[in-house]
């Protein structure tokens, strides 16, 4: 394989990386094939040396992803980052998406129910609205304590968010290291 | 070599050797693939996540021939990563020494 081959490799596999990191990510390989020129070897050489681009570009790719999971905190970058991280092995497919999916359907689950603890409110009004029953009041005093407990049980569910969100990220971290037979 | 067990030593042998001296990436690659065989392609996404993760800091320095040449130096992290490393690598490489020893014995 010529340079021009690996260089083409590298650049589609990371693709979906902004051209000026990426342009940073290639350049290390640029370099390396500048001084593995000056010392009189081959582009050929050079390449069997460095190894397949494809695995480097992932192993390169995940670790983009996963920066960026933890610098810009958004479900847009988790997501991503676990993609990444699944394409790398097959076992990840298993042992991430597992948990990861079981967690998020019990967080949103959380979400939901405090979404809608919240407009009970809404209910006391249609009963004012359809039936003209006697005790109205009684029945508003407790839809909206049920509504401000909502409120604050969503406050609460905010910050389990966040909790959770570092909690994956550390899991994909740490499964990322297991793959890798890192320790 | 097992291809993943080469991944998990490969980073001590990088902390390892940036350890005794500031190096670039070529040369480091140059000194690993001497003792062992590694697809030198690998050691860059290693060198970036271990700058990342603050164990390396990064300078730029001109050469008199060719491109400018990043060069990697150790942290006190990274040195305290390190000598955790090294110290889990003898306890492995002893233990698994000793076995092999033992069933060498009862041949």
């Amino acid at each position: 394989m010529n340079k021009e081959t690996f260089m083409r490799e590298l650049d589609l596999q990371l693709e979906r990386i902004p051209e000026q990191d990426r342009h940073e990510l290639l350049y290390d390989f640029e370099e390396h094939f500048e001084m593995g020129e000056q010392e009189g070897k081959t582009e050929e050489e050079i390449t069997a040396e460095l190894g397949n681009p494809k695995v480097i570009a992932k192993d390169m790719f995940m670790e983009y992803r996963i920066t960026q999971a933890e610098a810009d905190k958004s479900v847009k970058n988790i997501s991503r980052a676990i993609l990444a991280t699944i394409s790398l092995s097959f076992f990840n497919l298993i042992f991430v998406i597992g948990p990861v999916a079981g967690i998020t359907a019990a967080y949103v689950g959380l979400v939901a129910a405090s979404i809608a603890l919240i407009f009970t409110p809404i209910v006391w009004l249609g009963a004012l609205i359809f039936h003209q029953t006697d005790s109205l009041l009684q029945p508003f005093f407790i839809t909206i304590t049920i509504s401000s407990f909502g409120v604050l049980f969503g406050i609460a569910m905010l910050y389990v968010g966040k909790v959770l969100y570092l909690l994956i990220l550390k899991y994909v971290k740490y499964n990322i290291k297991i793959v890798k037979g890192a320790r | 070599m097992n291809v993943q067990f080469k991944k998990g030593v490969l980073e001590l042998c990088v902390l390892v050797l940036i350890s005794e001296k500031d190096q670039y990436g070529y040369e480091l690659a140059q000194n690993i693939s001497k003792r062992i065989d590694v697809a030198e392609g690998t050691l860059y996404p290693l060198l970036r996540r271990l700058t990342k993760e603050n164990y390396f800091t990064t300078y730029l320095s001109e050469s008199t021939e060719g491109p400018s040449r990043k060069y990697y130096s150790l942290t006190e992290a990274g040195r305290e990563y390190m000598e955790s490393l090294i110290e889990e690598w003898k306890q492995f490489s002893s233990g698994v020494n000793e076995l092999i020893e033992e069933a060498e014995k009862n041949e």
